[in-house]
């Protein structure tokens, strides 16, 4: 396996869930209809260099592993209680080794009564390729992708429920920027007391050896 | 033993021993050639033990038994025997019935009638008279020993055909010197200034008293000048130097009295100032000198050349040996005291200087951060040390899991400061997220640092502030906000002010 130095690829994409509460159709241990799912941020056909996408469940589903082969990457279930599911993507070179995701899962809104709204909850994230193997270089390089695309969405229609993550990034920078000025600024007012305290250290010194020479 | 007890056989009205006698048992052979033992005493009834143990003499050795065995006692006297039932717990022999074979009765009880084997094993005769078969083939011969310059001649027992040189005469070894001929000394050595006289910077010496002046240095360090080199001298040097084998203390040692006495020092210096000024000069006159010269002196020269003899350093290094073989045990402990003193002091210097560069790097001027954070790349990676770098797919958000300490305890007061400074521990992860989150991580590590810097010196001025208060004899002043004292400290301080309010109250 041969990689290609100094390239560095990110391939963006967005790990989530949606849950629906089934009401009186439901029992106690199926109370909810989940999906949990791996989708491109953009449209694009991420099969074109992933091989299949593995979901872990809870050790209580059987079978625990889901092995996903074709888009849309997702696994649809019932249960009633909130885990981490942990998503393994593999690739087309098999030398590249898998990537992990891990997605709470959730099916309860933080706060009020359950809606008729379903619960998603999605997070965004990159796949990062450090030297990427000549041949999984050249599939990243050639992803079909574009409006034009037709490729298949998870299957529920909650294409208006897909968080946009567009502003996020510059929102979360801001955020970022603003911590650090306000630490910077405490930082200053730290060291300014510090080297008050370093003179009145030097002050009370002298004035304690005054008194030891008058007393000796 | 067992050997010598043999020939006893060949009298064969003798029976063997019973028992061989044990290796070291003294036997009185004179007391049995002067006064053999009439059979009446001998046939008396045994007396107990203790009693009939006659005083044995001393300074008989075993070597009696040889006697023993070679004296064909009558059958009817055997003292030898006697004596060895009085040692061994055996009923003696009725002296006055000899028995072939005859089995003392409580070896019979102990054994049941089997005829103890004779430990002495019994050579059979054509063994013991055999000659040698093969012919003799050893001569005495005449031999010289090459070694020797006289030639004389002495013999000795050897081989037929064997070399007529001794065989020691290959350890002889000569040593390959390195000789001046008259004309030379004349020329080259005579005025030959000793090593330690010569005029200094041609070469450092790793002398720690330079500074003194250099009859004060000599003083301390017991360096004797040398007295001026006469040929008389250099040439007794050289012929002992061959003599012994340039064994220079056995050469101080022959050092004849007749001549100035000179230390060992002195003569090495001498030695080693003549064989290089030899070698400098022949090797000026003909540049392949050395490499013409046998290769035992070549070694020689080579090592000459390449590490001088510094007689000086050589008197100091001696007197300092001399010196810490001499310390009490006392001046050793306080020398080892010292040391523990002084790697103490450095070891306090070392934190005290590691500790102000801590403090340099933490009240640093703190940089303006960049107003726009978004054109902000390329952070260096080793700004993260936490992170490992490697090749390969990852998922973007493991850098932002990643901990920022490996204290676990530390790790968790950054995300809580994290939360507090509302970044949460799961921004989008994006490249320049995750690069800004992490110099947000190292700044918070950076300020918790400070912080508890500060912290620390607070309560160092907070103390002193009570020392002095208290030299003052004013009440102490309150304790700044989050500031612990230590548990004996705050008692005391609580007891003065209890005891304030006593006075006030």
């Amino acid at each position: 396996m041969k990689r290609v130095k100094g390239v560095n690829l990110h391939i963006p994409v967005v790990h989530g869930s949606y849950a629906k509460h089934l009401g009186d159709k439901g029992t106690e241990s199926r109370s909810h209809e989940w999906t949990v799912y791996l989708r491109p941020l953009q449209a694009a056909d991420l099969s074109h260099f992933i091989k299949h996408v593995e979901f872990v469940l809870h050790e209580s589903f059987e079978p625990q592993t889901r092995r996903v082969t074709e888009m849309p990457y997702e696994v649809q279930e019932y249960g009633w209680g909130e885990f981490e599911v942990v998503i393994r993507v593999f690739f087309q070179d098999p030398s590249e080794k898998p990537v992990e995701f891990f997605h709470p899962l959730r099916l309860f809104e933080t706060m009020g009564e359950p809606s008729p709204d379903p619960v998603v909850s999605e997070h965004y994230d990159e796949i990062v390729f450090q030297d990427p193997p000549e041949k999984l270089h050249s599939l990243l390089k050639t992803i079909p992708h574009g409006p034009n695309l037709r490729i298949k969405q998870p299957s529920y229609p909650i294409s208006n429920y897909f968080k946009d993550f567009s502003g996020a990034e510059s929102n979360d920078l801001r955020k970022l920027e603003h911590a650090r000025r306000t630490l910077r600024e405490e930082t200053i007012k730290r060291q300014a007391k510090y080297e008050r305290l370093e003179e009145e250290r030097a002050g009370l010194l002298r004035q304690i050896s005054g008194y030891d020479s008058r007393a000796s | 033993m067992s050997q010598q007890t043999a020939p006893a056989t060949n009298t064969s009205s003798a029976p063997p021993p019973p028992l061989s006698l044990p290796a070291g048992v003294p036997e009185n052979t004179t007391n049995l050639v002067k006064t053999p033992q009439t059979p009446a005493t001998a046939a008396k009834p045994p007396l107990p033990r203790a009693t009939r143990a006659t005083p044995r003499p001393t300074n008989a050795t075993s070597s009696a038994s040889i006697t023993t065995g070679k004296r064909s006692t009558p059958p009817g006297n055997q003292p030898s025997a006697k004596r060895l039932h009085n040692l061994l717990p055996v009923r003696p022999l009725a002296a006055s019935a000899p028995r072939e074979n005859a089995v003392p009765r409580e070896v019979f009880l102990l054994t049941g009638g089997v005829t103890l084997a004779p430990i002495a094993p019994h050579l059979p005769p054509h063994i013991i008279t055999a000659k040698p078969t093969r012919k003799n083939s050893w001569v005495i011969a005449p031999f010289r020993n090459s070694a020797r310059k006289d030639g004389l001649t002495f013999s000795h027992w050897t081989r037929v055909g064997a070399p007529s040189d001794s065989a020691f005469a290959r350890f002889n070894k000569q040593i390959k010197m390195i000789t001046y001929s008259k004309e030379e000394y004349e020329k080259y050595l005579k005025n030959l200034i000793p090593l330690a006289d010569a005029p200094k910077g041609e070469k450092e010496r790793p002398n720690t008293n330079a500074k003194l002046p250099k009859s004060e240095r000599n003083d301390i360090h017991n360096i004797l000048p040398q007295a001026a080199w006469t040929k008389e001298e250099t040439d007794t040097l050289f012929s002992l130097c061959r003599r012994f084998d340039m064994r220079f203390p056995i050469v101080h040692d022959r050092w004849p009295t007749s001549l100035s006495p000179r230390s060992v020092d002195e003569l090495k210096d001498r030695y080693y100032s003549v064989a290089r000024r030899l070698i400098d000069v022949r090797t000026a006159a003909d540049p392949s000198y050395v490499s013409k010269q046998p290769l035992a002196i070549q070694r020689h020269a080579e090592t000459i050349i390449k590490n001088q003899f510094d007689y000086e350093y050589e008197c100091v290094r001696k007197n300092q040996l001399e010196w810490a073989y001499r310390r009490s045990k006392q001046e050793l402990r306080e020398e080892e005291e010292t040391v523990r003193k002084a790697r103490r002091i450095e070891a306090n210097r070392r934190r005290i200087h590691k500790e102000r560069q801590r403090l340099a790097k933490l009240l640093a001027p703190t940089p303006e951060i960049a107003a726009d954070t978004a054109r902000q790349t390329a952070i260096p990676p080793k700004l993260f040390p936490h992170r490992k770098h490697t090749t390969g797919a990852f998922a973007r958000s493991t850098m932002i899991y990643a901990q920022v300490s490996n204290s676990a305890k530390v790790a968790k007061r950054v995300d809580a400061a994290l939360i507090e400074l509302g970044i949460g521990l799961r921004p989008t992860p994006t490249a320049l997220v995750v690069d800004n989150f992490d110099l947000l991580r190292m700044d918070i590590l950076a300020f918790m640092e400070l912080a508890r810097t500060v912290q620390r010196k607070e309560e160092e001025v907070h103390q002193l502030r009570c020392k002095l208060a208290k030299l003052k004899g004013d009440p102490p002043p309150p304790a700044p906000p989050g500031i612990s004292i230590s548990n004996k400290k705050r008692k005391a301080d609580e007891s003065d002010i209890a005891s304030l309010f006593g006075t006030t109250s």
